[in-house]
């Protein structure tokens, strides 16, 4: 076993054959690792471990796939935080496995885009506003960021609320899925505070990833039904390259490929 | 009733209205002004702020 630390983090690898971190995860996500992390002194305020339902591959493919978010999320989409509609982008690392998934801060006060989607309800309104009391930490102007690193790592900043997820098959249909949110050990009382709110988007009962959390639950069972049947929906062809929007499956396409570089299957 | 029982109480009606659907019901189990936390014995032993909700 060789292990390494990126910014304090622990990567470990069993094989003499991976390269160094920086070159695993390449230029591109090494540079938001360096965005949240970099020079920071970080402070752990919470973690928990939530079971999924569900191969792991599929908490896998939840994560890279920029395309769902603003689709299933009722939440995200209702309150602007991420549409597919605000600028952004996708990043896939050289070898892949790693991606980051970004949105920019809304600019239109009235976007027609979203009219009629399931996933939006107009007449949905929060009592405390708080909620979305974001203030930008870095001057670029992206409010969601989720990066991740083949095979099983997240790190995301979701508002003011950061996070590490990483998750473990316990079988072939069940999944540990670890949280630990933090803050920087520097954080103002107000600050915290914020981030403490920020992080009911998040975790097992966040209004966020509650979905995330029983959807592979969903495809599981579908599939339980047709084990002798195939099907690939291909959106966008098969490419696994960068893009400028965030409605691709590339990143996905990205972790197979290496999935089955890796495993010969 | 000792607490512990009327908290048991408490805890079953409002389990309760939500699993019978009368949600309209449920925000009257909360006071105006009230601080709503959950979170795991781990995370209070170990004394982080972070809770589930």
């Amino acid at each position: 076993l060789r292990v390494t630390t990126l910014h304090g983090l622990v990567f470990g690898t069993f094989s003499d054959e991976t390269p160094a971190i920086e070159n695993f995860i390449g230029p591109e996500v090494l540079a938001r690792f360096d965005r949240i992390l970099g020079g920071r002194k970080i402070e752990i305020i919470g973690r928990f471990v939530e079971v999924l339902p569900n191969n792991w591959k599929m908490y896998a493919e939840n994560a890279r796939d920029s395309y769902h978010a603003s689709l299933l999320h009722l939440f995200f989409a209702t309150f602007k935080l991420n549409r597919l509609s605000q600028g952004g982008g996708l990043v896939v690392s050289p070898n892949g496995g790693c991606s980051v998934s970004e949105t920019l801060a809304p600019t239109q006060a009235d976007d027609e885009a979203y009219a009629g989607m399931r996933s939006v309800d107009e007449d949905y309104k929060l009592k405390d506003m708080r909620l979305m009391d974001v203030v930008d930490e870095h001057p670029d102007r992206i409010r969601h960021q989720i990066v991740t690193v083949f095979p099983n790592f997240v790190l995301q900043k979701t508002q003011n609320a950061m996070a590490i997820r990483f998750f473990t098959p316990n079988a072939v249909d069940r999944t540990h899925l670890e949280w630990i949110y933090f803050g920087y050990a520097d954080d103002t009382p107000e600050m915290r505070k914020r981030r403490l709110r920020h992080l009911n988007l998040g975790g097992p009962a966040g209004f966020v990833s509650m979905e995330d959390g029983c959807v592979g639950g969903f495809v599981e069972r579908g599939i339980a039904t047709a084990e002798a049947e195939s099907a690939i929906v291909g959106m966008g062809g098969g490419g696994v390259e960068s893009q400028a929007t965030r409605a691709t499956e590339a990143a996905v396409r990205g972790f197979w490929s290496l999935w089955r570089r890796m495993t010969g299957l | 009733m000792s607490i512990l029982l009327r908290v048991a109480e408490l805890n079953a009606a409002y389990a309760a209205t939500i699993d019978t659907d009368r949600l309209e019901s449920w925000p009257d189990f909360f006071v105006e002004d009230c601080l709503y936390k959950i979170t795991s014995a781990d995370n209070h032993k170990r004394g982080h702020s972070a809770g589930v909700v």
